[in-house]
């Protein structure tokens, strides 16, 4: 028996059964009762016999599906929600996505594009950026040594709820830049809407000072964009600090929850808390404004006032005189060197004892405010040195 | 356009009539009921929606064989069934062990092997006429044939 004879016999017997032939009539005749031939083609019957869907359609599907996940994620992770904006004079403003990762970074001014020149900050936490960026500020001589400069933060959002943890972050943040180059800066944080992000791109200004240039246009109409365009934050803080005082002047009203100095910024600062659900926007900016313009003050009046307080910086002096009454040569060597460095008058300043023609210069080699306990002492040595120095001077002559 | 009761009574007369060799068509391929019943209602669907092409039923015949020969073949190829689907025992009892053989080995020839075998042998087909239902030169299905057959007949012998 030929090979192929016991397989033609074996598959003659491989027939349809009733149950096959039926159920594809059945199929078939509800393919036929659609309307159209295209409308068949993907047809369930509805006596339970099921056409399976291609695996070819399932898996384009899937992909489908999958692609358009990914670029939702992709969509949602690459588009900025909320934008930060650094205001010292150099502004910058970072756009941050929904994990508040730094997704876009734009220098807003000349100085902005230069600070964020080589640095790489996109995909950095907000922290992070802001530190970078404050590093650089600090490299660049933007942050003035004194403390006055300040650093606005003004975001932009419109979810109230990521603000308070934003501003925190981002403050903290400030603070390590500056605690890391031993500087000090006034902070100014404040808000806004997404709506000024774009109202800021069209006027080419930063949104932080815009948000405050019209704070100070409600104060006063007659300022102009133009005219702050360039200006550094501290300049108009200071301003706006003159037109608030101004405008509490005229409103004597006012005048008790607006006054000048410390005391001002601190009744603001408690009504800011006392009144959380009926504060407004402006309330918020005023005591902000109020507070950064006595910080600036303070600052900026902290050298005089080292000056003017040099007694102490003396009494310490002549305490630590007392305490270190066994100075060493080498000591005694190494003042004479420093104060030989110094100005005749300087020496004469130093020689006169706390005279109130003191120099500049002197005050700032006896301020004890900022200087560290050895320095404090260092000081002390040069002044009692530098009383033999005088005297070794006039030798000389 | 032809009217839906006629087209009713044209599927019926068909499935009717070819749906043993549909079904042997199957299961030199498909060993799943499943997979069987997917390839029936395709093919039978498809024939519905080209109906009015067929001249005779010489053509009629070979157009469904074709077809049927294309859907198994696909399903095959599938991935999915490649990996998942679960192969059931052989319905129909075997009269003898050397005929087991000879089936189990026509069953592990490629697929062109095993096409051009049962319309060969089966159908009775001549030559000619699976190179021309198969756009393929004579020579090619000649050759196909003789390596089937010499490929089963050194299979046997080893067994």
């Amino acid at each position: 028996m030929d090979i192929f004879d016991s397989f033609t016999d074996y598959i003659g017997k491989v027939k349809a059964d009733t149950e096959l032939k039926e159920n594809t009539q059945t199929y078939i005749r509800n393919a036929l009762a659609q309307k159209s031939n295209s409308e068949a083609k993907n047809q369930f019957n509805a006596t339970g016999v099921k056409r399976r869907l291609p695996k070819k359609i399932v898996a384009s599907a899937f992909c489908v599906m999958a692609l358009a996940m990914i670029s939702i994620s992709g969509y949602a992770y690459y588009t900025p929600v909320n934008y930060v904006s650094l205001d010292i004079n150099p502004s910058v403003e970072l756009g941050l996505n929904m994990f508040d990762t730094v997704v876009s970074v734009e220098g807003i001014n000349y100085a902005g594009q230069n600070l964020i020149k080589g640095q790489h900050l996109t995909y950095m936490s907000v922290s992070e950026a802001i530190q970078a960026l404050i590093s650089e500020a600090g490299d660049q001589n933007f942050i003035a040594e004194n403390g006055s400069t300040v650093i606005a933060i003004t975001l932009e959002t419109k979810n109230d709820e990521t603000i308070a943890s934003l501003q925190s972050d981002c403050e903290k943040s400030v603070q390590l830049a500056l605690d890391a180059m031993d500087l000090d800066a006034v902070i100014y944080n404040d808000y806004a809407g997404l709506e000024i992000h774009e109202d800021a791109q069209k006027l080419g200004v930063s949104p932080g000072k815009l948000n405050l240039i019209r704070f100070m246009q409600e104060l006063n109409p007659e300022i102009t964009i133009d005219q702050y365009q360039d200006a550094m934050m501290t300049d108009i803080i200071v301003d706006t600090n003159e037109l608030l005082k101004d405008q509490a002047d005229d409103l004597p009203d006012l005048a008790d929850q607006n006054i000048e100095d410390q005391t001002a910024s601190e009744t603001n600062i408690t009504s800011d808390t006392g009144n959380d659900t009926t504060k407004l926007d402006d309330d918020s900016t005023a005591s902000e404004v109020i507070e950064a313009a006595a910080q600036i003050d303070d600052a900026k009046n902290g050298d005089t006032d080292d000056a003017s307080t040099g007694d102490s910086g003396e009494q310490d002096i002549d305490q630590s005189d007392h305490d270190t009454t066994t100075n060493s040569e080498d000591q005694n060597n190494t003042a004479s060197d420093t104060e030989s460095e110094q100005p005749d008058d300087t020496t004469a300043a130093f020689a006169s004892d706390n005279e109130a023609t003191q120099s500049d210069t002197t005050q700032e080699e006896q301020d004890s405010g900022q200087q560290s306990e050895s320095d404090a002492q260092g000081g002390d040595q040069t002044g009692t040195d530098t009383a033999d120095q005088v005297v070794s001077d006039e030798e000389v002559e | 356009m032809m009217q839906h009761s006629d087209r009713n009574d044209d599927v019926s007369i068909v499935v009717e009539k070819y749906a043993d060799m549909v079904r042997r068509i199957c299961f030199l391929y498909l060993h799943n009921r499943a997979d069987v019943e997917d390839v029936f209602q395709e093919v039978f669907l498809q024939y519905l929606l080209n109906a009015d092409q067929f001249t005779d039923e010489q053509h009629q015949k070979a157009w469904l064989c074709r077809v049927t020969f294309n859907k198994c073949k696909n399903l095959c190829r599938s991935f999915w069934r490649k990996k998942v689907v679960s192969i059931e025992e052989m319905e129909i009892p075997y009269e003898s062990s050397e005929q087991g053989e000879v089936i189990k080995e026509v069953l592990k020839l490629p697929s062109n092997y095993k096409e051009v075998i049962y319309l060969y042998y089966f159908e009775g087909w001549s030559v000619p006429e699976i190179a021309e239902m198969k756009g393929k030169n004579l020579n090619t299905i000649y050759s196909r044939l003789r390596y089937a057959k010499e490929h089963l007949k050194k299979k046997l012998e080893e067994t």
